[in-house]
């Protein structure tokens, strides 16, 4: 799996994700278009394999109240 | 006699990540990818060395069918109070390294991001977080032994 590319996608379009918040979004990192869906299951439905027979990321947009209200670090 | 030639070491691999930014924050997020029988998802998970254990949104379980009743039990201790959840050995791949890794999935407790905690990941590479130049080095530890 090459990843560079899928990050390198995240980082650059994270700021025009933000408008989803509370979506999940499904990308190709070759192409520059992406999909995106309230519910996972649907949206994983519709994903295409690309020429090169990978599957899309799926990742779910936070929202800004989220993000505030969450303090990250889990314990048993 | 020629001189018997000397091997060449192999560098380890070494995964550098960006964090992402969101709403103005900066986040360890790194792509993985899950896979259970069948069925496998590519996403993002946040790299989190306070978490003692690896919790997943519940509609990552969904894609993976796992099935409630499946699911080991665990009780999970949060800032926000204890939830029910259950754990799945799943397959996973970061990069070219795979291995088992033990996920927790919960309905009731969804976090912002999908969590990777310490147990089955951080014994697995070594990890630097630089929150200077914001970026987290992974280095698998099968590659710094050989």
């Amino acid at each position: 799996m090459d990843i560079r590319n899928e990050t390198k996608w995240l980082c650059e379009n994270a700021r025009a994700l933000e408008k989803y918040s509370g979506q999940w979004v499904m990308f190709h990192a070759g192409q520059d278009t992406f999909q995106k869906n309230e519910s996972l299951s649907r949206l994983l439905k519709s994903a295409p394999i690309d020429t090169a027979g990978k599957r899309p990321f799926v990742f779910h947009v936070p929202s800004k109240r989220a993000l505030a209200e969450t303090v990250f670090g889990t314990t048993r | 006699m020629p001189a018997p030639k000397k091997k060449t070491p192999v560098p380890p691999k070494l995964y550098q990540f960006p964090y992402v930014r969101f709403h103005g924050k900066f986040y360890p997020l790194i792509p993985i990818a899950l896979s259970r029988g069948e069925q496998n998802v590519n996403t993002f998970a946040l790299l989190d060395s306070g978490a003692s254990i690896s919790v997943f949104r519940p509609e990552i379980a969904e894609a993976l069918s796992i099935p409630r009743r499946k699911r080991k039990g665990m009780r999970l201790g949060t800032a926000a109070g204890g939830v029910d959840i259950g754990v799945e050995k799943i397959r996973v791949e970061v990069g070219t390294t795979a291995f088992n890794a033990r996920i927790g999935f919960s309905h009731d407790f969804a976090a912002s991001f999908n969590i990777i905690g310490r147990e089955t990941f951080f014994n697995k590479f070594s990890i630097c977080f630089n929150e200077i130049s914001r970026t987290v080095l992974m280095v698998p530890l099968e590659d710094l032994r050989s």
